[in-house]
């Protein structure tokens, strides 16, 4: 199976969204969604310019208005027997024109829903120092944070 | 073990060496102690991750440098993302701020060699003194990796 829907919420607009998941990123319906958001954060110089996610260990849910994919919400779940089992969270986005409408939010609800049912006791967002816009996101969903990723350029 | 670079100090000739199994290298206890320590000092400063930042597995390589046989530093690092031009710098610890120099410019230049662009490091943000001691050596604050905690508490 591809996809399981497995919500519908009103955004706040009024409008009905359709939340569907699936447990592989790979041939998802949302998988070029995935690629798109994540080409647009490598331009921006807030993602590496590398493939550092894996096809075969991250989830995907994503958020459907009129049958167009609005928002995704694309997860590793490598870390779900870990010590502190946890879930990474591997990319968040919604379309410009659909933004200001608590989709990101509601995708969240949907996230931390499947990081409970997976057992895990935690949920973990990577994001750039630079990335403003989604540290505020993140700040709103309550992440806060603990580790730094510090990196140097040697050619 | 073969010496792979060597460099006269004040301290003494300090020796490089390097293992590609950090757990059949001959200096695995005394890394344990410096892991313990730094474990430690991660618990002490409220780590929540402290023990998973330190579960080396498999694939971890080591560098460490001895004077007069005697080791005085450490580096972890991982070569499982060098296909991608990553390098991974797990730990570092030395004695002395030259030794830890040393040490990691010869890491720097077989990083180089092994064709990566960029080496990267996980630091606690409450731990200020690795973090001063990484931008020494040039690194600088890239990512964050932000944490809630699910469930029944719902506290991070």
């Amino acid at each position: 199976m591809r996809f399981t829907i497995i919500g519908q919420e009103i955004d706040k607009l009024g409008d009905t969204l359709i939340i569907k998941h699936s447990d592989h990123l790979a041939f998802s319906p949302a998988y070029t969604s995935f690629v798109r958001h994540m080409m647009q954060l490598i331009d921006s110089e807030h993602h590496s310019a590398c493939t550092v996610w894996d096809d075969g260990s991250c989830a995907i849910l994503w958020a459907e208005l009129n049958e167009k994919i609005v928002g995704i919400f694309c997860y590793e779940t490598t870390y779900t027997k870990a010590s502190i089992p946890f879930l990474a969270i591997q990319l968040t986005a919604v379309e410009t024109e659909y933004r200001q409408r608590g989709i990101h939010k509601i995708m969240n609800k949907y996230f931390e829903q499947k990081a409970l049912e997976l057992g895990c006791v935690a949920i973990r967002a990577t994001v750039n120092v630079r990335n403003r816009v989604r540290l505020v996101s993140a700040e709103k969903d309550k992440l806060v944070p603990l580790i730094g990723i510090m990196t140097k350029v040697i050619q | 073990m073969t010496v792979v670079y060597e460099e006269q100090t004040v301290q003494g000739v300090v020796k490089l060496k390097v293992s590609e199994l950090l757990t059949a290298s001959p200096v695995y206890e005394y890394f344990e102690k410096q892991k313990a320590e730094f474990v430690e000092y991660l618990l002490s400063i409220k780590e929540m991750f402290a023990r998973d930042h330190t579960t080396y597995q498999d694939e971890i390589s080591i560098l460490w440098a001895e004077i007069d046989n005697k080791p005085v530093g450490s580096i972890c690092f991982s070569k499982v993302d060098v296909s991608k031009r990553l390098m991974s710098l797990n730990f570092i610890d030395a004695e002395t701020d030259s030794v830890r120099k040393i040490m990691y410019q010869y890491f720097e230049r077989m990083s180089k060699e092994l064709n990566c662009v960029e080496i990267s490091h996980r630091v606690s943000l409450k731990d200020h003194k690795s973090m001063e001691q990484l931008e020494q050596l040039g690194f600088t604050m890239e990512f964050y990796l932000l944490f809630k905690r699910v469930g029944a508490n719902g506290k991070t």
